[in-house]
């Protein structure tokens, strides 16, 4: 049963944001959640077994550095979710969208490099005939269709109804940060995964390029709002006594131009990957399938 | 390197072969030369076109200089300075430097890529008449006084109705907007060319430069032009119908025009820029005869400045208001841009560093072009400081950094080009020693016009007044930079006169490789390009292979023939450039001119407001892309020899084909327009709290299920219809008929429902701006679906008469990608219109 420990940890990992946000303590500036923690150290455990035990076989599954990308994104799931951010992000929407970026973004991206799918690989249905299972596979690795549902999760979580029964409500919170950080997961895993096919990276550049796109235009939103959209940190604001309109514009900000960063630095890398070398050898066979 | 190599055709030829290539290439004589659609005609077509463009507008710059040289002037009234300042900088942009870069990209990127003619001739074809005859008319208002007057970028509301009551804006809002549509056009066919026509073996990592800035070019043009598609819609629907978008009393925003508008110009700029770059890159490698430096960090840079530049549209709009945080973000991201832009010019440098320079016109071209250039940025981080820009915004200093950016980043390599690949393309190449005077003169002219403007601006003149009064002392440097552009006059005319003296362009007898550049433009003769088509090991294959062009010209690589009759070139991988088929290719007709002239028919007679003619020549217009459409897809026919032992299917259908890669690039236009208008109705709704205003009742939940049903149903039939075509010559196709049919029915039909449902409720276009956004988008889907209706009248036709089946369906599967995305598109509009009022309010 050692096996599935991975699996169980990938699961548990999944679980965190949500919950980790029912155990959080409100208002407390030096909020750490044992509970939230303590999932991800499982989540790091369990990949250190499934990795101890791929070692076992001919060669190296996971070369150290990955490995350690893995514990690095763990690491900062962490500290997004179990640190004082998190309470700060009841408080200020800028804090709260530098929380949302790091889930969406570094984190899941840290994690995926790690490869934590070479590792559970075997336990997923590979060679499903039935044409659902094709389907839905097919849907799992295409970047196009995984950019669509992580464009949805983000856009529709930022409409101010939903955004702010969010904040008044943990469940919704924690399933609303569920479905941010396992579409990001399934984004980012989707574009790693085609741009090591030399035929992906162009499809895994332009998901990343139309993300980083209406990304900058949902950020240009929030930043040139004539009026604060989300009453509740309206009615924060009027306690803590600062510019609610100010906070909606650095948190639209910092979602435009960093957030905006990163996919661009990712893109690049993509692109460098496709524009490849004048020299690897070629052979002028026709392709297998026409 | 003596070795006898096997080549994949053994030499000599079959008598014959020859002929009958050329037989099936050969372009038409007299008049019916001008239905030639092969990219080497319209290349040149186009780029002639450009250039008279350019000296047009280059005339009005001149008028401007002479009404400012003095002070108190009154050369022109004020008036006629409105529309010549305005037709200036419109003409320049629109009519002269985007589709100069595209024309170049017509006319040497096959042969750069080893192709035979670029992929959907016709639609070059289509691209450059709707140009021509719709930028010609453009001009033409000049000279009825009707020129737009509002500046080139046209911000409300002083274009709109109530400050602009005549036609002027109509006309630049329709001529505009229809010849983005020629340039989207135009960049569809360079995105597919570039991906799937290169030579075999020529990897993406073995492409030259051009080839690359023109993706990163094509693929900028279907992101950013259809925001501007967007704008231009929105203002005219303001103007035509009273939809009133930025008409603040009623809920609009004039903002929202800056932002759609600079979402596009920012990256407009570089879709100018980086074609050019790529254009340098090539020229410098061969006049120094090494190869280009840092290549692959080239190509990062072209694409990074692409990927940046749709980020930093706000930095045009310093001095609208914005908020104080939002300017220091962009003042940092605005100075990201100059690192891609600073890769490409060192990796120039060292380039030119590492080799031995010989001079010639071009090289005179580049190093001025490299200076003016970096000048020009120099100034452009400059004015990414706010509180600089907020001193220098809409003065001339302004005017001065625009044009050294402009005239080093895309005029001076341009001109160069022109000195560079005539001899590619003329009988005889141009002087190289006129070259080198009018590369001298022009760049001194430049700075002599421009680099005083910086002073002149600093010293507070603002841009677009027509004169200014002799106290304040401007008068010494305006007449300076009025003798500055009196001598780029003087260095245009003796490239006139070059051009006239030297400039023969022929097929096949060109004065060829004068320059010894090492790439495949230089092997290409004849309108066909290649007698055959080389495999491609190495970015400059001329340098690293000698025989290669004589092997070329004997016939000893791929496809030396014509293997159906047709016109033919081969269709390789995305990535890898392996060959999968043989693509056959119209021959000359005139359903792309026919088309293209009354579609600029059409839009021209909208402004004036002849509506019915405007339909008549709509419906002609359809009816001629409708005639061309029903000839495309020839089917599939068995695999063909090519040489060296490969079998070539010919005209294949399905994942591979050529036409789904151009059909996935129209719905990524597609989609980025409507988010443009998406856009549009979430900016308003933060601009505006009463959404909806009052006295709008709640939609019907029935009428939303009803159209979300069948819109759902539209998909499913059409997807149904394909798994009932017939095998061929077996039955016929009524039964996918059917369902294609009705599923055209049901997705217009989802459309009135659905419109019928927001008139119900009491939404009504002109009342608020809440209306108009609604209304827009509502009325953007029936459009599509009427489109598709089209369409689908033409696969219907196709299917009853045998033309699609179950081999034979090309057409059919771009007709379901359309159709399947137009219900996507349905169904995401139908949340927005109904479900995000409910939620909001």
């Amino acid at each position: 049963m050692l096996r599935r420990i991975p699996i169980a940890g990938l699961g548990l990992l999944l679980a965190v944001p949500a919950l980790a946000h029912g155990a959080a303590t409100e208002g407390d500036a030096a909020s750490f959640d044992p509970f939230a923690g303590s999932i991800i150290v499982a989540a790091a455990l369990a990949y250190g077994v499934g990795l101890r035990r791929a070692a076992n076989g001919r060669r190296r599954l996971v070369p150290p550095l990955r490995a350690v990308s893995f514990m690095a994104g763990c690491a900062v799931f962490f500290a997004a979710l179990a640190s004082p951010l998190h309470s700060q992000a009841d408080l200020y929407l800028a804090a709260h969208m530098v929380q949302h970026i790091v889930l969406v973004t570094v984190a899941p991206l840290l994690v995926l490099v790690g490869r934590p799918d070479l590792l559970i690989l075997g336990v997923l249905p590979r060679r499903g005939r039935s044409s659902p299972a094709r389907f839905a596979r097919a849907a799992l690795r295409s970047p196009t269709i995984a950019a669509a549902a992580h464009g949805i999760a983000i856009w529709a979580w930022h409409a101010p109804p939903l955004f702010d029964a969010a904040l008044q409500n943990e469940a919704l919170h924690a399933l609303e940060h569920f479905s941010f950080v396992a579409t990001a997961l399934w984004f980012w895993a989707a574009v790693l995964a085609a741009t090591r096919r030399a035929s992906g990276r162009i499809e895994a550049l332009i998901a990343v390029l139309a993300t980083l796109i209406h990304g900058g235009i949902l950020g240009a939103l929030l930043a040139f709002s004539g009026r604060p959209l989300y009453p509740a940190y309206a009615d924060e604001a009027a306690l803590l006594g600062y510019a609610p309109l100010a906070d909606q514009q650095l948190a639209g900000l910092i979602m435009w131009v960093p957030g905006g960063a990163f996919y661009l630095a990712v893109g690049l890398w993509i692109a460098f990957r496709l524009i490849g070398q004048e020299t690897p050898p070629y052979s002028a066979a026709p392709s297998g399938k026409v | 390197m003596t070795a006898v190599r096997d080549l994949p055709n053994a030499l000599p030829r079959p008598p014959g072969e020859e002929e009958a290539l050329r037989r099936a290439w050969a372009a038409p004589k007299g008049i019916k030369v001008l239905s030639e659609i092969n990219n080497s005609y319209i290349g040149l077509y186009y780029v002639s076109t450009a250039v008279f463009f350019f000296i047009f507008a280059g005339i009005l710059a001149l008028l401007i200089r002479a009404q400012l040289a003095l002070p108190d002037s009154d050369v022109v009234s004020p008036d006629l300075y409105n529309q010549l300042f305005t037709m200036h900088g419109t003409v320049m942009m629109f009519l002269f430097a985007v589709p100069a870069v595209e024309a170049v990209g017509v006319l040497l990127l096959p042969n750069m890529l080893g192709a035979r003619d670029l992929p959907f001739p016709r639609l070059s074809a289509y691209a450059f008449w709707a140009y021509f005859i719709g930028g010609t008319a453009f001009l033409g208002s000049l000279f009825l006084d009707v020129a737009p007057r509002a500046g080139w970028f046209m911000y409300p509301p002083l274009s709109g109705m109530e400050f602009t009551p005549d036609i002027s804006a109509d006309l630049w809002l329709l001529g505009i907007g229809f010849i983005e549509i020629s340039a989207i056009a135009g960049a569809i066919e360079i995105i597919v060319g570039v991906l799937r026509t290169r030579a075999p073996g020529m990897t993406l990592g073995r492409m030259p430069v051009f080839g690359w800035a023109m993706l990163v070019f094509g693929a900028m043009i279907v992101f950013a032009f259809p925001s501007m598609i967007v704008a231009t819609l929105l203002l005219e629907l303001e103007r035509a119908f009273d939809w009133p978008f930025f008409i603040a009393e009623r809920g609009g925003d004039s903002l929202l025009w800056q932002h759609l508008f600079w979402f596009f110009g920012h990256p407009e700029v570089y879709i100018i820029f980086l074609p050019a770059a790529g254009m340098v890159s090539m020229m410098v490698p061969t006049i120094v005869r090494h190869g280009l430096v840092g290549y692959r960090l080239v190509v990062l840079a072209l694409s990074a400045t692409g990927l940046i530049s749709f980020g930093l549209w706000v930095h045009h709009m310093f001095a609208t208001g914005l908020p104080r945080i939002a300017m220091a973000f962009f003042s940092a991201a605005g100075m990201l841009v100059a690192i891609p832009s600073g890769i490409q010019v060192f990796a120039w440098i060292a380039t030119f560093a590492s080799g031995r320079f010989r001079p010639s016109a071009p090289a005179f071209f580049l190093l001025g072009a490299l200076l003016v250039f970096v000048i020009g940025g120099l100034t452009g981080v400059m004015v990414a400081i706010v509180p600089f820009d907020q001193q220098v915004h809409d003065t001339f200093f302004i005017v001065a950094h625009l044009h050294y950016v402009l005239i080093g980043g895309m005029v001076m390599p341009f001109l160069g080009a022109i000195y560079y690949w005539t001899p590619a393309v003329s009988r005889k190449a141009l002087s190289d020693r006129t070259g080198r005077i009018v590369a001298i003169l022009f760049f001194t002219g430049v700075n002599v016009t421009f680099l005083p403007m910086h002073l002149t601006g600093l010293v507070g003149m603002p841009r677009r007044v027509y004169t200014y009064p002799e106290a304040l002392g401007w008068g010494g440097l305006n007449l300076l930079s009025s003798l500055g552009a009196v001598i780029i006059a003087a260095s245009v005319l003796l490239f006139l006169v070059d051009l006239t003296r030297n400039f023969r362009p022929t097929m096949r007898k060109t004065a060829g490789n004068v320059y010894g550049a090492g790439t495949l433009e230089w092997v290409a003769t004849g309108i066909n390009g290649f007698r055959s088509i080389p495999r491609v090991e190495r970015r400059e294959p001329l340098w690293a292979d000698e025989t290669l062009a004589n092997e070329i010209e004997a016939g000893a690589w791929y496809l030396p023939n014509t293997a159906t009759g047709h016109r033919e070139t081969i269709v390789t991988s995305t990535v890898d450039a392996r060959p999968q088929y043989i693509l056959t290719l119209p021959g000359p007709g005139w359903s792309p001119v026919v088309a293209a002239l009354f579609t600029a028919a059409f839009f021209l007679l909208l402004t004036v407001k002849a509506t019915t003619i405007a339909a008549i020549c709509g419906l002609i217009a359809v009816a001629s892309i409708l005639v061309w459409m029903w000839g495309a897809d020839r089917g599939p026919r068995p695999a063909v020899p090519i040489g060296g032992g490969i079998n070539l299917p010919i005209d294949i259908a399905g994942r591979h084909s050529h036409a789904r890669l151009g059909t996935l690039v129209l719905m990524l236009v597609l989609s980025a327009i409507f988010a443009g208008l998406l856009f549009a109705y979430v900016y308003l709704w933060i601009t505006d709290a009463a959404w909806p205003p009052a006295g709008i009742a709640p939609t019907s939940a029935g009428g939303v299920a009803g159209s979300a049903l069948l819109l759902v149903a539209a998909a499913g039939l059409f997807l149904a219809a394909g798994r009932f075509l017939p095998r061929p010559g077996t039955g016929t196709g009524v039964l996918p008929s059917l369902g294609m049919g009705l599923s055209a029915i049901a997705l217009l039909a989802a459309s009135a429902l659905d419109i019928w449902n927001l008139a119900d409720a009491g939404v009504t276009p002109s009342g608020s701006a809440y209306g108009a956004a609604v209304f827009v988008i509502a009325s953007g889907q029936a459009l599509l679906a009427l489109a598709l209706a089209v369409v689908t009248g033409l696969l219907v036709a196709k299917a009853l008469v045998g033309r699609i089946n179950a081999e034979r369906r090309l057409s059919f599967e771009v007709g379901r990608l359309l159709v399947l995305y137009a219900a996507g598109q349905g169904l995401v509009a139908l949340v927005v219109i109904h479900l995000f009022p409910r939620i909001a309010a």
